[in-house]
This record gives structure tokens, sequence and C-alpha cells, in this order.
């Protein structure tokens, strides 16, 4: 227990000391986010950055998921970058809820498909396939019922996303019905930022 | 609250202004509350919403082993009809393509003298699951069985595992009466190079007197077959009653007893007539 408390200190002085840094600073991440599902595999974990574009609250995450073999049929590595967009906030009562907007980047390491492909495909045969855009829209839920219990840092959120290929197919066909194709992601945020600050958490 | 009424002593109609417009803030709070409530439980209620990835093999289809059910379905048909006299629709290349791939499908339904649909490959442009699935989609709205073959776009991704999941093998044969179809997967580039498998098509070649339907997808003057086009040739030159169908190319060409068929969109249809040891053809245009 002691040396645990040891670890904890020495990460909080690190983190101190690293945030001292204006440079430094700037790489460290100032919220954490796990999300199942929404194309990103079966769980996707990463790391975010907050920031203010056009007066409005914006975050760019880092994440990473995967799909074994056993359930993919073939091991399947998801690189995401997803920006967004906060378009809409209001509290009821406890409950404080974020409406975004949402698009991802997907790139997906996995059988038969590439950034650039192999020297034996002639030059522009193919677009490479290994990415995807992904545009969603996001409902960010904040519960904070109680004084004794600081959940501020804590968000869950779902995104409501359609990818780039069936929004294609679906505006291309009469025969694809859009809202078929729409995806649906649950995560979770938590937010560091209190803790560099060195407010309570 | 405390604010607004007091503010309302000095001048009631700005107060009762103030007052009705933070009731309607509120109201409007509510019913967003409300319909992001109800948008969030009907869409739960639905299913397959929860996609993990485009590239994954869950197929949300029942449908396995397409090829060889639908060839039962065939030697059914042809048994009570002739397997020596009959017709059969070419179609290839929709890739994602699907109102016209409806339409043709249609059209082949309102032609009873059809028998069977073979589709020449490439149903998809990426190999991807959710390609797949709405092709089939398409297919099984034909009223008569349908084959397919694989095609380059097919073998993206794990495209290839995909097709065998849901139609078989991707080298297969079958004989109606004389006819033997050979079905020959010779796809190179994205079958990371590979050679197709020659000697398999030898052996398919040999031994047989009646008509035989060579189907693959790439012809061979097709790039992708440019290292094989000589060892193909030597294979097919000397056999007797050899009809050969691809696609590939998008382009219609006419080289009977070969001919490639043209991209789903061109809505141009070969059909083949079998009369016992006669075959002849006809292009049929759909509109």
């Amino acid at each position: 227990m002691k040396s645990m408390n040891k670890a904890m200190i020495l990460i909080i002085i690190l983190q101190r000391v690293i945030y001292a840094d204006s440079f430094f600073s700037k790489l460290i991440p100032d919220h954490i986010v796990t999300q199942f599902a929404g194309n990103q595999g079966i769980i996707s974990s990463g790391i975010g950055y907050s920031h203010e574009l056009f007066k409005r609250e914006t975050n760019t995450k880092i994440m990473y998921g995967f799909m074994p073999e056993s359930i993919a049929g073939t091991d399947i590595h998801i690189f995401c970058l997803k920006r967004s967009t906060c378009i809409n906030e209001y509290k009821l009562g406890a409950l404080s809820v974020k409406t975004s907007l949402k698009l991802s980047v997907l790139l997906s390491i996995t059988e038969n498909t590439y950034i650039s492909w192999p020297e034996h495909f002639p030059e522009g045969y193919y677009f490479p396939n290994a990415f995807h855009l992904q545009p969603s829209l996001g409902f960010s839920f904040n519960f904070n019922p109680s004084s004794n219990i600081n959940l501020n840092n804590v968000w869950i959120y779902t995104d409501l996303g359609i990818l780039d290929m069936h929004l294609y197919h679906s505006i291309k066909t009469d025969r694809i019905n859009i809202l078929g194709n729409i995806n649906l992601s649950l995560g979770l945020v938590y937010y560091l930022q209190d803790l560099y600050s060195g407010d309570d958490v | 609250m405390l604010v607004i009424i007091s503010q309302g002593e000095a001048n009631p109609s700005r107060n009762k202004q103030k007052v009705i417009k933070t009731l309607l803030k509120k109201t409007i709070t509510k019913i967003k509350s409300y319909l992001i409530i109800m948008l969030a439980i009907s869409i739960l209620s639905g299913c397959n919403l929860f996609r993990f990835s485009p590239y994954d093999d869950d197929l949300q289809t029942d449908v396995r082993n397409s090829n060889k059910k639908n060839i039962s379905k065939i030697l059914t048909i042809l048994s009570e009809t002739s397997t020596d006299s009959f017709a059969f629709a070419l179609i290839s290349d929709s890739h994602s393509d699907y109102d016209d791939l409806h339409d043709v499908v249609k059209w082949i339904n309102n032609n009873k003298n059809i028998k069977f649909t073979l589709f020449l490959g490439d149903q998809t442009d990426f190999g991807l699951k959710f390609e797949f699935e709405n092709t089939l989609k398409e297919l099984k709205e034909l009223n008569i069985p349908f084959i397919t073959i694989i095609g380059n776009h097919d073998y993206l991704s794990q495209g290839k595992s995909l097709f065998e999941k849901l139609y078989g093998e991707t080298n297969f044969t079958f004989s109606a009466g004389s006819n033997k179809f050979i079905c020959f997967d010779n796809i190179v580039w994205e079958n990371n190079n590979k050679k197709p498998d020659f000697e398999w098509l030898r052996n398919e070649l040999n031994y047989h007197s009646g008509n035989i339907f060579l189907l693959s997808h790439i012809p061979e003057e097709s790039e992708p077959m440019s290292d094989y086009r000589l060892e193909y040739n030597s294979l097919i030159e000397d056999i007797p009653n050899l009809y050969r169908f691809h696609g590939h190319t998008h382009r219609f060409r006419d080289e009977w007893p070969k001919l490639t068929t043209c991209e789903i969109t061109k809505k141009i249809i070969p059909v083949i007539y079998v009369q016992g040891s006669a075959v002849y053809y006809s292009i049929e245009e759909c509109e």
C-alpha cells in the first residue's frame, strides 16, 4: 500500500514537472477515453486533447482498437483520429448534456488492405482501401447528483455515425436505406485536467 | 427568480416577458431531452447498430454455400424441362450499382425462357461484408437460381473468405446433361500475386465430350493475366466445343465462342441458348 502511495506521489510530481514546461504540457492529454463499437473494434481506447476553436469546445482524440481473428475472421487493428465540436450544451438539474458533431478518420490494418498497394499493382489501379471517414452526431452526458461525490470529470457518450461507404451507397442508390446503415457507439471519457491544475478531482 | 420579481415591481410587462421567456426556454430544454431519450430508445430498439469494423466477417445473413444449393436447383429445374435445351443469362461487375442490378434482376425475372443466371464476378468494390450483403439482397430477388464466381474486387480485404462463406469454393464445376460448367478462379494480383490453379483447370478441361462453358472473371488479354497468358492459351487451344465467358473489363466484347460482359450499368445482357450440341447467343438490352 505504501509503495502504491509512493508511486502515485511520484506520478503526480512528474505530471506537475512536465506540466510546468509549456511545450510538454501541450503533449499531455487532458482526457482519456474508451469506446465500445463505432467501427473502431469492439473496444477502443485512447487519449484526447480539448481546445477552443471559433469559441466552441473542440476535442481531438487518438484511439486504438482491435478485433481478434476469433471474432473478426482475421486480426484487425484500427487507429482512429476523432475530431469533435460541441454545438449545444445544456443542463437538466444534475444532468449535463452536450451535443457534438464529430468526424473520425479510421485506419485499419488487416488482410489485403493497404495504404499503398504492393508493387505488382499498377499505379492508381485501386484507391487505398485502409482509410475510412465516419461523420457522427454525439451526445455526451454527465450526471453529478451529490456534492459529496465529484463526478464532473466523468462523461459518458453515445455517437450515431455513418461510415463513408455506407453514406455514399445510401446517396448513390435507392436500394439502400440510410437509417439502416447508422451505427451506434458508447463511450466513457475521463477528464484529467483538474489533476494538473491541482483542483480536487 | 427573486431578481425577476424585484425587477417586475418596477416594470410589470417586462417581468412577464422574462418569465414567459424563461418558461419557454425550460420547456424547449425539456422537449430536447425527451427527444434525445426517444431517439436513443428508438435506435437502441433496432438491431445491428453496434458495428465493430467494416472489415470483419460477421455476415448478417444466413445464406451459406449458395452455389452448391443453386446448382441442385438448376439440375432440378432442367430435369423437369430438358438438360440439353435451355437458356441462361450472363451478368457481371455490378460493384455498388444496386439500382442497375435491381433493374437487371427484374428484366431476367420477366424472361421466362432463362433458366438460371451466371454472375461473372466483381459484386463488390472493396470485398467488404456489407457490399456482399447488399448484392446478395438483390440477387435473392431472382426467381431463378444464380451461380456466382469471384472477381478481383471481391478478393480485397477478407473478400475471399466472405465469398467462400456465402457461395462456396472459388474453383468448382457442375454438369447439366452433356454440358459442363467450369468456374475458374483466375485472380492473380489480389491473390498475393499467386498463379491460378492451372493444374486443376487442365484436369477439368480433359475428358469431356460435350459442351464446356469456362467461366472466369479476367479475360486472358487483361493485364493481370499477362504472365500466364501463354500457359492459359495452351490449355484451351485444342479443346472442342469450348465457350468462354468473362467479366472484368467493363466493355462488352463479342469474340464468339468467347464473350466478355460489360458492367451492369450498361444493362447489356448476353443470353446463351443451348440446344443439344448447338450453342448460340443473343445480346439483350434491358431498359
